[in-house]
């Protein structure tokens, strides 16, 4: 093997190497920062907030952006920027948590199959084939008919409808890295199959699902402000999709009303995916080198 | 108490190829015929040499030996007991052996260190704190020829280079100091200069562990000078197996004389007239009728055609498969 | 006195990478007469494959090719414009590869990509293209030519897949073929049987050949003469006798020694590693590895001399037994 190949296709594995590509694309960064800035919202909304976000003001209902109310008032005279630093909140929420419930099932689904193959692997695939076919929405409508519309169960149904991407990805992973010399090495050398599972072919497995899972965030925050909006979200939290439905009353007479929610979804969103972009560039060997 | 370390009685492995759902319940299963019925023992002591070019099966028989993939048919024998019935047997080759890879293929997991990749059979076999294996580590890293071994521990594989990389699946497999070792084309991916370092280390390895090895390989020269007997493969089969003076000096097997003469010497003034072959080797899948190499050899006939010669015993441990052995002296 | 097809001279190519600047080629010339077969033998990092690739003009980026000259008829190919090369490139000099499946398309049949060569460089119709084609196939030995033009790349063996590469560098009756690594992929029967096409076609066809490899054996076989190269520079030239039996640089004899031979008891080495280019060590490259070196080794490269006719070596020691 070329010294000269090598030394151009040297593998990733130092967060330091890593790093140093990702900040190579500035609007990477900038997403991070976003990111950072927002969650810094969210986990110190209570300081931060100059409102409840409950707090209603009847007497200043569709106040337009002002002094004393920064993104102005929504139909009840609510403060908007209040309730986007607390929707904040709920938009990570919903977004780690699907992407948790994804890689935990998808996972641990992905390496079963991609390890064993045979039968386990022709009847999780069946399974994972009919989850693919169950569309979100009217699951939605379905559980929220049945057992009332709480973000927690928006929250499992986005996850039980998305961790197949993840299963499908890992388990293509486990099917090539398991015929490699060093998991048979590992056989020879008397490791337990979970050890070998886990601590040899999964490390190297996760590149793709690392960035899958980075855009699953912006997808699952997406499905949610979908939901909400259309009537179909829990009604009790503050949710920037919500606030859309909410601004969806006093439409054509405040502005204000449904620009930031609209707005900070779509930031919050592409920010998780450019971020997912970054990670893959930076992962990306036959990127690297070109100074 | 006998000499024989491992014997390999009439081991057979087919796979069997997928096809698509539909068609598979229609057409009838076919194999790919990797090894076919394969006899041979290696004593202790022994560089035994397995050579042969692609799809000869020779990697096959070297999983099969340590119980990577199961036989087919037939059976292996760890010092005389049979490791396919007798767990104890299977145990305790598995305990006693273990391989050295082709480097170049990813043998050394990217996402672990030396100090991880050194240490898996120290931590599998149990008891060890992980002072007691770092320690055990340093000095199989020193006896590998990567001193200081504290400056290796850290290193991921890209790291180093292909020759480093060698001494550290060496060091792996040396670490729960086995009888047995399969290397399988330990050198070939390495350059010139740096795998006659490596045979030198695995010759020393031999000695001071009093190790058996297993040597699969398709460059003849080096399996020459490393082994003291050889078997030459062909689709599975083995066509000639003798002492390796007597294999290179006077092979019976139009193959073995075939792939001797292909082997280039780096003397430009000797020519050598390489013995040509008819056609490609076939397909595992089919594999031809009676003797497995008919289709390519120059002398075949009828008989070769439709009966399949025995690997019989010529007389001081060599043993070849063809009709006309008698008759065909390399000249 | 004629004039060589292929006169390198000084050639210097480089690769800017994060890690350091690459001399991968520093300061290399050789030449090549008409009709003669070329043996480039070098591990790796040695730069044979990028000088192969700068004589094509063919350096991928971030490589660049820093200087020198490379005299193809007369003509310094370094000079050329992109679309002079691009005519030179499969109808005057032509390359085959060390993996074919890399560089065979696996969605074209094979007669469709040899005849694609010849539509584009001697303009002859698709017909008259797909006979060549066949032609071309039965010149490389390809068993029944004329079916097997409509099969497509994965239905070949190594081996076949190799000659159908070298049927797509033959078919427009380059001047010059450049052969990287032909055989290393292959079994050893095969190579025999790659060895004795490439023999033939330089004796036959008269086809002046560059054959880069690591193996000793194949090179022996086949070069008339022999360039040794070691970390982007040449340390010996000569013909195949001088370089194989009569070694003047100690890397040239180390490397032989290193092949194995019966009787011994351990094998000869070359102690250490070798160093990655970027870090080249100073003077001559070999020197921390050299039983012979001592301090002016280390300060100054040794020049190129003549040592006997047609005999160059890199050395201020060189072996004279």
């Amino acid at each position: 093997m070329s010294l000269l190949k090598e030394s151009l296709l040297e593998t990733l594995l130092s967060f330091k190497d890593f790093s140093r590509r990702f900040v190579r694309h500035k609007f990477a960064v900038l997403s991070v920062c976003i990111v950072f800035g927002l969650a810094l919202l969210a986990v110190f909304a209570d300081i931060i907030s100059p409102y409840p976000p409950l707090e209603q003001d009847l007497l200043h209902r569709y106040a337009a952006p002002n002094v004393l109310h920064l993104f102005g008032t929504d139909r009840f005279g609510r403060d908007i920027l209040s309730r986007i630093i607390y929707g904040a909140r709920t938009s990570f929420y919903v977004g780690f948590s699907v992407v948790a419930i994804c890689l935990l099932m998808g996972v641990t689904v992905g390496c079963v199959s991609g390890y064993f193959g045979g039968m386990p692997d022709e009847l999780l695939m069946r399974t994972v084939d009919v989850f693919l076919v169950l569309p979100t929405f009217f699951l939605v409508l379905v559980a929220v008919a049945l057992f009332g519309s709480s973000l927690f169960n928006v929250v499992i149904i986005i996850g039980v409808t998305s961790w197949p991407t993840i299963a499908r990805l890992i388990r293509a992973e486990f099917l090539s890295l398991r015929e490699r010399d060093f998991v048979k090495a590992a056989i020879v050398s008397r490791a337990s199959r979970s050890y070998i599972i886990f601590r040899e072919i999964l490390p190297n497995a996760m590149y793709s699902t690392v960035v899958q899972s980075t855009l699953e965030i912006g997808s699952a925050i997406l499905t949610e402000a979908a939901l909400s909006f259309l009537g179909l979200g829990d009604p009790r939290i503050v949710s920037w999709g919500q606030m859309l439905n909410d601004a969806m009353y006093g439409l054509g007479q405040a502005w204000w009303d449904p620009l930031f929610p609209g707005l900070f979804i779509g930031i919050l969103v592409l920010a998780f995916n450019v971020i997912g972009d970054g990670i893959n560039d930076a992962l990306n060997p036959y990127l690297r080198e070109l100074k | 108490m006998s000499n024989e370390l491992i014997t390999v009685e009439d081991l057979r492995k087919w796979f069997k190829t997928r096809k698509g759902t539909l068609s598979g319940l229609l057409a009838e299963d076919r194999y790919v015929k990797a090894v076919n019925d394969v006899s041979f023992t290696i004593m202790k002591g022994d560089t035994f040499g397995l050579v042969g070019e692609t799809g000869s099966g020779k990697t096959t028989i070297g999983e099969m030996l340590l119980l990577l993939q199961k036989p087919t048919k037939g059976d292996i024998l760890w010092d005389g007991k049979s490791v396919l019935t007798d767990k104890q047997a299977a145990n305790d080759l598995k305990l006693n052996s273990h391989m050295i890879f082709q480097n170049i293929t990813a043998s050394l997991n990217p996402r672990k260190t030396v100090e991880d990749i050194v240490g898996l059979p120290l931590k599998t076999s149990g008891n060890r704190s992980w002072r007691e294996r770092r320690k055990a580590v340093v000095e199989l890293l020193e006896k590998v020829g990567l001193t200081p071994g504290t400056e290796f521990l850290r290193k991921h594989p890209h790291e180093l280079s292909g020759g480093q990389r060698q001494r550290v699946d060496t060091a792996r497999a040396i670490s729960m100091n086995p009888k047995f070792i399969i290397a399988d084309e330990p050198v070939t991916s390495l350059d010139a200069s740096i795998s006659s370092q490596i045979v030198n280390l695995l010759d020393a390895i031999k000695r001071e562990f009093d190790l058996t090895y297993l040597w699969i390989s398709h460059d003849l020269t080096m399996v020459r000078y490393v082994s003291n007997r050889v078997a030459v493969l062909y689709l599975g089969k083995i066509m000639e197996l003798a002492q390796t003076r007597d294999l290179f000096n006077d092979p019976r097997n139009p193959y073995t004389q075939a792939l001797l003469s292909a082997i280039p010497n780096i003397d430009p003034t000797t020519s050598s007239e390489f013995v040509k072959l008819k056609g490609e080797m076939p397909s595992p899948i089919n594999l031809p009728s009676g003797c497995v190499f008919h289709t390519r050899c120059l002398y075949a006939n009828e008989r070769c055609k439709s009966e399949e010669p025995d690997l019989v015993d010529i007389g001081g441990g060599h043993f070849v498969a063809c009709h006309y052995h008698s008759t065909l002296h390399m000249p | 006195m004629k004039d060589p097809l292929l006169r390198v001279e000084n050639l210097q190519t480089s690769f800017e990478l994060h890690a350091g600047t690459l001399n991968a080629v520093d300061g290399v010339s050789f030449q090549a007469n008409k009709g003669e077969i070329i043996g480039l033998i070098g591990e790796s990092g040695s730069g044979k494959s990028v000088t192969a690739l700068s004589i094509m003009r063919l350096v991928p980026l971030p490589g660049k090719i820093l200087g020198g000259h490379v005299y193809f008829e007369g003509i310094d190919l370094l000079r050329n414009s992109d679309d002079q090369m691009r005519k030179i490139r499969g109808s005057k000099i032509a390359m085959s590869f060390q993996d074919p499946m890399t560089y065979l398309n696996p969605v074209m049949t094979v007669g469709d990509q040899i005849a694609e060569s010849i539509i584009i460089n001697q303009g002859l119709d698709k017909t008259k293209a797909r006979q060549r084609a066949i032609e071309v196939m039965e010149t490389v030995k390809i068993p029944m030519s004329s079916e097997r033009v409509n099969d497509y790349p994965h239905q070949f063996s190594g081996g076949m897949r190799q000659r159908v590469l070298l049927a797509i560098a033959i078919s427009c009756h380059p001047k010059l073929l450049i052969a990287d690594e032909p055989t290393t992929a292959l079994d050893i029967i095969t190579q025999a049987e790659i060895i004795a096409l490439l023999k033939e076609l330089n004796t036959h066809q008269g086809i002046t050949t560059l054959i880069i490899s690591h193996n000793l054996g194949v090179i022996a076989k086949l070069a008339h003469t022999v360039v040794i190269m070691y970390l982007g520079m040449i340390m010996e030239i000569g013909t195949v006798e001088d370089v194989f039996k009569r070694s003047r640089h100690p890397y040239t004899k180390g490397l032989l020694e290193t092949v194995p031979r019966l009787g011994l008891e351990t094998l000869p080495t070359i102690k250490g590693e070798i160093p990655n280019p970027i870090n080249r060590p100073s003077g001559c490259p070999f020197n921390p590895r050299c039983p012979y070196a001592q301090g002016k080794c280390q300060a100054t490269k040794p020049p190129m001399l003549e040592i006997e006719k047609s005999h160059y070596v890199a050395c201020f020691f060189p072996i004279m037994t």
